[in-house]
């Protein structure tokens, strides 16, 4: 996939997938690297990104059995600018698809 | 590639972003694999997964990137290890202070500790290279970034550009300790305000140089060793060369004190502008020390030949023992206890006073206006000329009343040749 469209999508895509509910980093790289191919790696960036836009928060849990598990959730301002994006991808979608087909 | 192979690599390219994005990226590794690993999935695969390190990084920007100072900061303390053997080791060490040890095996160490302030820890940076098998390492002044001749921003390098020049040479905080293997050629050390010291190594060529830095150095075995300074002190002991071979200890300040004790080569010559000479315990084939107005204060010297000048300055030789002594002063006076074969002296208007030994057997000795003090208690039997101007003349208790005497006594042999201008002779 371009690179450019994915970029932009990306933040859209991180941020949609934490409106049902909190997720730690795995479960999001894993979600979102298993629908496009991109390199989980470069999510991590982009959540940090986010957290320091104040988009989402992070706290830690502890697992008994396992690793400790960074979580991620969305704030207030994350919401507002989700719906947002998301009003403007699909208005972006609706225009290009007019314009492809004609 | 292993897990700990990729991390290792992330972890090294991390190194130019700051802190806390360092760390935060450390554990979002970490965790990714505690995740796929306890779900059984092989190291090869996560990796493949997470993907390349470099097209993760430049999701970042800029200003992710480590201020200058950090690194700078991160480079103020480095120790670094050399293995291979050098033919000479060159370490200008600028405004840091030096100092030399053996090192306790055959590498040379060296750590370098900026601890001062920002400004000197953006300003100065060590180095070191290779160029013909010669070892060099030392401190120098960082280049600032390049920048355009009409950038208007003030960048930080311009405010500390200013600041630096109002700063000064203080660099007391920076030092470069060096260990240094034995069996190494030549060791030469060039420092410019830092202080030098250097203990207890082994060479054939040891050369040393300073502007204003003091200079000590002790129990050091080589062939050769030449310290300069300028207005730094310096401070020699336990330095013993073999006097048959050719050997050699060349030391010279300008307004700086010089003091030696327990020295000894072939050759010995010590000269200051300003400074005082002293020595304690000195040996050498040919012993040459020199001063403008600077004092010499000379204590238990063997030596076979002395030569002694000054301008201003006093000379002051106590305990000096070998074959021939000469001395000059331009003002300043001379006071020689001596056991010397021959004995030479010579002032402008300063006095002159010598006891001789039983093994002096000649002695010549001018002053120009000065007063001429003789003891020859120690000598069996002299003929001595004396002469002088216009002053007095008292030779072994005998009131001279003209301007030349000569006389002998015992059997004659120590041959004496004194005059003076218009200063006094008394011959005891």
């Amino acid at each position: 996939m371009n690179t450019q469209l994915k970029k932009g999508a990306l933040e859209l895509c991180v941020l949609s997938q934490l409106v049902s509910g909190d997720k730690y980093g795995y479960e999001l790289t894993e979600r979102i690297s298993e629908e496009m191919s991109i390199a989980s790696g470069t999510l991590y960036p982009i959540l940090r990104r986010l957290k320091e836009d104040a988009y989402v928060t992070t706290y830690l849990v502890e697992s008994e059995s396992g690793p400790a598990r960074k979580y991620y959730q969305l704030t207030q301002k994350g919401r507002e600018y989700q719906q947002a994006m998301l009003q403007e991808w699909e208005q972006f979608q609706t225009a290009v698809n007019r314009l492809v087909r004609k | 590639m292993t897990k700990s192979e990729y991390m290792n690599a992330l972890r090294e390219k991390l190194q130019h972003y700051n802190r806390a994005l360092e760390m935060e990226i450390l554990e979002d590794y970490e965790q990714h694999f505690a995740e796929g690993l306890a779900e059984g999935r092989r190291e090869e695969d996560i990796i493949a997964e997470l993907g390349n390190i470099d097209d993760m990084l430049k999701e970042f920007s800029e200003e992710d990137l480590k201020q200058e100072l950090e690194i700078m900061e991160s480079q103020a303390n480095q120790s670094n290890n050399y293995e291979q053997l050098y033919r000479a080791v060159v370490i200008e060490g600028l405004l840091a202070d030096v100092e030399i040890t053996a090192s306790a095996d055959d590498r040379i160490r060296i750590d370098y500790d900026n601890c001062g302030s920002k400004a000197q820890k953006m300003r100065y940076q060590f180095y070191q290279y290779e160029r013909d098998g010669v070892f060099y390492a030392g401190v120098k002044e960082r280049k600032g970034p390049d920048r355009h001749e009409d950038s208007a921003p003030e960048s930080i390098w311009d405010v500390l550009s200013v600041f630096n020049q109002f700063a000064g040479w203080s660099g007391g905080d920076i030092h470069l300790n060096v260990q240094i293997p034995a069996g190494l050629p030549a060791i030469e050390i060039d420092n410019t305000s830092g202080d030098l010291r250097i203990r207890g190594i082994q060479t054939q060529k040891l050369e040393t140089q300073c502007i204003s830095g003091d200079l000590r150095i002790e129990d050091v075995d080589c062939k050769k060793f030449f310290g300069k300074t300028q207005s730094g002190d310096v401070e020699v002991s336990g330095i013993a060369m073999q006097l048959d071979e050719d050997t050699e200890i060349e030391i010279q300040t300008t307004s700086g004190n010089l003091a030696a004790r327990r020295i000894s080569a072939a050759k010995v010559y010590l000269h200051t502008s300003s400074g005082d000479v002293s020595t304690d315990r000195l040996e050498a084939g040919l012993l040459k020390v020199q001063t403008a107005s600077g004092e010499q204060e000379l204590v238990n010297i063997a030596c076979d030949r002395a030569d002694l000048r000054s301008g201003s300055g006093d000379i002051d030789a106590e305990n000096i023992r070998g074959r021939e002594l000469n001395a000059a002063a331009g003002s300043g006076e001379v006071e020689l206890q001596t056991d010397m074969e021959a004995v030479e002296v010579k002032t402008g208007s300063g006095d002159i006073e010598l006891a001789a030994s039983a093994r002096t057997n000649n002695i010549h000795m001018i002053a120009g206006s000065g007063d001429i003090n003789l003891d020859l208690s120690w000598i069996e039997g002299a003929s001595i000329a004396s002469r002088t101007g216009s002053g007095d003349m008292s030779i072994r208790g005998y009131e001279v009343s003209g301007r030349m005497f000569n006389s002998s006594y015992g059997n004659g042999a120590c041959q004496v040749s004194l005059t003076t201008g218009s200063g006094d002779i008394v011959v005891k």
